[in-house]
């Protein structure tokens, strides 16, 4: 078992908020997963959670840092729009020359 | 005779909508805000990150006093970074808005740092604030090199 799977597995939650078995199925698919970005951010939140439990990390620290997983995904939705755009472009830049410049000449 | 009449006029339409595709396409792509790859933007990007991230390590050890300089130094030259891609105008917007979300980043730590240091986030909270900005700036500057080279 990891530190952080101990941490979860033995936090007191009287109230029964936290889906312990959840939020541990998630952070480990996530690790998984084929996207870089995706696997990323699994492994700041396991890494935050570990620090929680050893007190690297106080809860605000822990929430302050997790608020900005917020920004990282804004960061890496501009770059799959510039990515397709930029396909776009590319498409577009060819027609240009070997279409309009090229082939529309000589017919 | 007749057949070949109908065979010339699918030709035709075949041609014509072919035409018309490629001429959408074409006018589409000259609408598309998308500025070219720029190797200045590049090098700010990089130039930033590693002292941007320096900085932020510090902030666990040392007092904000003693990193006033490097603050205002840093706060400059983004500043200026920024105004370059401001500069370029609305095509630029996608690199303008990541430049925006990276300063909150960054002025979000020095504001942590400058009033209550990581006595309040944790004796390692600043650590993993430059992990978490080094990767901010990875996506930026990933999303830079996506872009197409100019003609």
């Amino acid at each position: 078992m990891s530190k952080f799977t101990d941490y979860i597995d033995g936090f007191a939650d009287t109230t029964s908020t936290l889906a312990k078995e959840e939020l541990k199925e998630l952070i480990i698919s996530a690790e998984k997963v084929k996207s870089e970005f995706v696997r990323l951010q699994a492994e700041n939140v396991e890494r935050w959670i570990t620090m929680l439990a050893t007190g690297a990390l106080t809860p605000a620290g822990f929430k302050k840092q997790v608020a900005k997983l917020d920004v990282l995904t804004k960061l890496e939705t501009i770059k799959l729009e510039v990515s397709a755009k930029a396909s776009a472009q590319r498409l577009a830049d060819g027609i240009q020359k070997h279409v309009i410049d090229g082939l529309c000449k000589l017919l | 005779m007749a057949l070949a009449k109908r065979i010339d006029r699918w030709k035709y339409v075949f041609v014509l909508v072919v035409c018309l595709l490629l001429t959408s396409t074409w006018l589409t792509g000259c609408a598309i805000p998308i500025t070219y790859h720029d190797a200045a933007t590049y090098k700010n990007l990089t130039d930033l990150k590693a002292e941007a991230v320096m900085l932020v390590e510090t902030f666990d050890t040392k007092p904000f006093s003693a990193n006033k300089a490097v603050i205002a130094d840093i706060t400059l030259k983004f500043r200026k970074a920024y105004e370059y891609e401001k500069g370029k105008g609305i095509a630029n917007n996608d690199t303008l808005k990541q430049f925006d979300e990276v300063w909150k980043l960054l002025n979000g730590d020095i504001t942590d740092y400058r009033e209550n240091g990581n006595a309040t986030l944790g004796p390692k909270y600043f650590r993993e604030a430059a992990v978490v900005l080094g990767q901010a700036f990875d996506i930026v500057i990933a999303t830079e090199n996506l872009k197409n080279k100019d003609k």
